[in-house]
């Protein structure tokens, strides 16, 4: 088992206001897969990754890395794992790519020669022959969360947490770091990645099993064909609508997803999830109601992301696919 | 030009400056920058002065005492708008990233760092007024040492902290100007200003101690005649010009206020007024 | 326990290389931080002139050299953990499986090569400039009082460092409040402990407590007025015992705060 969460729970305390940021988390990561963490912003993923990197204590529950518990047996842990935010792009700017892995891979206490060769392998296999004598801060973003991910790969640790790798990137970039993960779990059985993303297509395409969680709460767990069950049997309605005021509230109460608007001409593309096709009437219906307008209706199959809107809650998405 | 929409924004700016550089809702923090830090300044020179002339065994001279901690008091008020105008562009442009928010208003830069400087000139007023108290009672009434000092011509006060301050407004916007084109003095520059006034302006000892061909120097920078008519009005025999004060201060805002508008509009045209990173 | 040892002592050394690299890729640094110490340094001097005390200028110009070791133990010491929180860095540290102490230490080392240099720098420009008499009778004396100067300062550096790993905006704030205080009691440019300190006695055994105060008092005492490890006896048990305080206390510290932040959820919250 990689990974194990016990009714965890996380409370944060600042000045008065209480967070709950994870609450009665249960979850079991098993060894050599890519495990998803997805979920809206202030779900708590980043919270659980930093619980199992011994970056923070649980306030309640227990968790596991490797079956050593992360609040008694942290230093057990940590020659176990590395973690890659991809939000941060750490490191010291004034040196040159190569000397800042070699940096991290002292404070894992590798011998020169294994050092050596682990780098030029890394180098070689990130992309990072062409700047590794360059200064970090002379780095584009792209070449930095390369950088980041060689550095989070340096220890060859059994367990690498990556906190939205592929953040601010381009879609080529993002592509290949998607492509060195899946590489790198597939060299060896031992290895797992937890992965954390609000991209749904990003999770569906790595990760072997997905826990989605909303409001520190874990609302669903399984593979993704498993997930997209979840709206197994049921339709899609693809819509363009105008609407006059309000927009938000009704789309709220449709538990819709909105694709695009055009604020010009007040035209929103959604996509509702329906149980049968003779529900849409109901939604023309709530939409003419309110002084909308709907410009066209065309059914759809449900995919991934409708999943999570129906187990998250309606409003915007985060995709890069358009409805 | 709408002179409400000048004067709301100058307020907002001032306003902003006043929520940024006070720190008054936490209170240890506004008393340690704000009084302890100006203290701490304003004793060093007198100190230094005093423990020297023990250690060679010499007669401490009042007036010269008084020269120096009047010169190191009222010096706060450049030393505030230094430290700001040599951070501002950092702050606002990297840390904050509300530099290129605040140009594309229909306000100005000048009119949001007029007002970042009015919020800094009334902090410096209070601090200076409240370390030169402090600082004189510490001298006078704890370690014991006279220093004459009286209050004789108010007006002449109030013409040198004019003086004063449109001079410490020409640092605050000469040091972003700089700041502006190249980041690399973002650390320094504010420094480098301070340390050269402490040989060169008056502050604690009259530039022609260094040279007599720096004489010259005592009608050109911002501070000494400023200094020196603050010195007169409280009672010391400091020789002063007023006129040449606020000459060669409104000379330094001038060239301020202009170096100024030349370095935003060269900053606008290499696209360096969102530029983050080390050039 | 070997392994381990060798393992810090790693990371003691790469933490090292990447300060000292980092100064030296940066050379116009050492310039500018020459340059504006030396600059008050030249100022103090001229008043210690000006007041007939020139023989004293060479009080300035120690305490314009030793002015670089104590900013760079505050703002590159003790804020380090803040600004490697802003980057990231700090949970790295946190992971690592690696003792925090071999950081700070690694940290220590190359502040105080980069610093030296620095410091030996305006000693060397200021002495010639202002033509200041050097006078070492005894140079283990000096050598014995600047060693524990920065094993006491660092250690007080480290101790820092991990307070202001939790507490990290406001240590920005606080260094700016302790910089000036510090230059003015511990007595940079004129002794403040002593009989001719202007503090009363209660406040020159508080600032005794800063390493500096003691240093900065003995490398006078050895480099200026020509005396001998007799006449320091004092600093030196004074800089010993705050090494020997502040060292392990740090280690304690650090290891609480660390504990502390990962209860609270500050270690990695960039508003804290």
């Amino acid at each position: 088992m990689a990974a194990e969460t016990v009714n965890l729970g996380r409370v944060f305390r600042n000045r008065g206001s209480v967070v709950q940021a994870l609450e009665n988390v249960n979850l079991r990561i098993e060894t050599g897969q890519i495990y998803g963490l997805l979920g809206p912003n202030g779900a708590g993923k980043t919270t659980l990754v930093k619980i199992l990197t011994t970056l923070l204590l649980p306030t309640t529950g227990e968790a596991y890395v490797y079956g050593y518990n992360v609040a008694k047996e942290a230093s057990k842990i940590r020659p176990l794992i590395n973690l890659v935010s991809g939000a941060d792009t750490p490191g010291y700017g004034l040196i040159t790519v190569r000397e800042n892995l070699w940096f991290y891979s002292m404070l894992y206490g590798l011998d020169k020669e294994t050092a050596r060769e682990r780098i030029n392998r890394l180098i070689e296999e990130v992309g990072l022959k062409d700047v590794e004598n360059e200064l970090l801060r002379n780095l584009s973003t792209g070449y930095r969360q390369r950088m980041n991910l060689a550095r989070g790969l340096v220890n060859e640790p059994s367990v690498l947490f990556l906190d939205e790798p592929t953040i601010g990137l381009d879609a080529v970039s993002a592509r290949k770091i998607r492509k060195l993960i899946k590489d790198w779990v597939k060299g060896d059985s031992g290895r797992t990645v937890i992965l954390t993303s609000h991209y749904m297509a990003e999770v569906e395409e790595m990760c072997a099993r997905v826990a989605v969680l909303n409001k520190g709460r874990v609302v669903a767990e399984g593979t993704p064909a498993e997930l997209r069950s979840l709206v197994a049997g049921k339709t899609v309605a693809v819509m363009e609508v105008w609407l006059p005021t309000d927009a938000d509230r009704v789309l709220d109460m449709l538990e819709a997803a909105y694709k695009t608007h055009d604020p010009a001409t007040n035209i929103y593309r959604i996509r509702v999830v329906v149980n049968n096709w003779d529900e849409t009437a109901n939604i023309v219906e709530h939409i003419t109601s309110r002084g909308g307008k709907v410009l066209s209706l065309v059914k759809a199959m449900p995919s991934f992301e409708d999943v999570y809107v129906k187990l998250v809650g309606g409003g915007e998405v985060v995709s890069e696919f358009e409805a | 030009m709408d002179v409400k929409k000048l004067v709301r924004a100058l307020w907002s700016s001032a306003w902003v400056g006043w929520e940024v550089e006070s720190n008054w809702t936490e209170p240890f923090i506004f008393i340690g920058l704000q009084v302890i830090r100006p203290l701490a300044s304003t004793l060093l020179f007198p100190l230094l002065y005093l423990v020297g002339m023990n250690f060679t065994g010499q007669a401490v001279d009042p007036i010269y005492l008084s020269y120096i901690f009047v010169g190191t008091a009222f010096f706060t008020p450049y030393i505030f708008a230094a430290e700001t105008g040599g951070t501002i562009v950092s702050q606002d442009r990297e840390r904050y990233g509300v530099m290129k928010s605040i140009y594309i208003t229909t306000s100005s830069l000048s009119i949001y760092f007029l007002g970042r400087f009015l919020a800094i000139a009334g902090i410096s007023l209070f601090s200076t007024l409240s370390s030169f108290a402090a600082a004189y009672a510490l001298i006078v009434w704890g370690i014991g040492y006279s220093m004459p000092l009286v209050l004789e011509n108010l007006l002449d006060v109030f013409l040198a902290l004019g003086a004063m301050y449109i001079g410490s407004f020409a640092f605050f916007y000469i040091l972003p100007s700089i700041n502006l084109l190249t980041n690399k003095l973002q650390w320094s520059l504010t420094y480098y200003f301070l340390g050269l006034l402490y040989l060169l302006g008056d502050i604690i000892f009259p530039v022609q101690s260094l040279s007599p061909l720096a004489e010259p120097l005592a009608y050109i920078l911002p501070t000494n005649q400023a200094l020196n008519t603050l010195r007169n009005a409280l009672g010391l025999p400091t020789p002063h010009n007023t006129a040449a004060a606020y000459l060669a201060s409104i000379f330094w805002a001038a060239l301020g206020y202009f170096v100024f508008k030349r370095a935003v509009g060269r900053a606008r045209a290499k696209g360096l007024l969102d530029k983050i990173g080390w050039w | 326990m070997f392994q381990n040892l060798r393992h810090n002592l790693k990371a003691v050394y790469a933490r090292t290389y990447v300060r000292v690299r980092s100064q030296f890729r940066e050379p116009e640094w050492v310039l500018t931080e020459s340059v504006i110490p030396l600059l008050i340094v030249f100022a103090a001097a001229t008043l210690y002139r000006v007041s007939g005390s020139e023989q004293l200028a060479g009080f300035a110009v120690l305490g314009g050299a030793m002015m670089a070791f104590w900013d760079n133990v505050l703002w590159l010491m003790a804020s380090q953990f803040y600004w490697e929180k802003e980057s990231g860095n700090l949970d790295l540290y946190i992971i690592a499986p690696v003792s925090k102490m071999s950081i700070l230490l690694g940290m220590s080392l190359g502040s105080i090569i980069n610093t030296s240099i620095r410091a030996l720098l305006i000693f060397l420009l200021a002495a010639f400039v202002l033509r200041v008499p050097v006078n070492i009778a005894d140079p283990l004396a000096v050598f014995l009082v600047f060693t524990l100067t920065l094993t006491a300062l660092y250690g007080l550096g480290m101790l820092m460092s991990s307070l202001y790993m939790l507490y990290g905006r406001g240590a920005y704030q606080l260094n700016d409040i302790l910089s000036e205080p510090i230059y003015l009691l511990s007595g940079l440019y004129f002794p403040t402990i002593g009989r001719y300190s202007p503090f009363p006695a209660i406040v020159q055994f508080l600032v005794s407590l800063i390493p500096l105060t003691f240093g900065i008092d003995g490398l006078r005492r050895t480099i200026i007025l020509g005396q001998g490890v007799e006449q320091i006896m004092l600093h030196i048990y004074v800089l010993l015992a705050l090494t020997v305080a502040l060292i392990p206390l740090a280690w304690r510290v650090l290891i609480f705060m660390e504990n502390l932040g990962r209860r609270e959820g500050r270690l990695s919250l960039r508003w804290m």
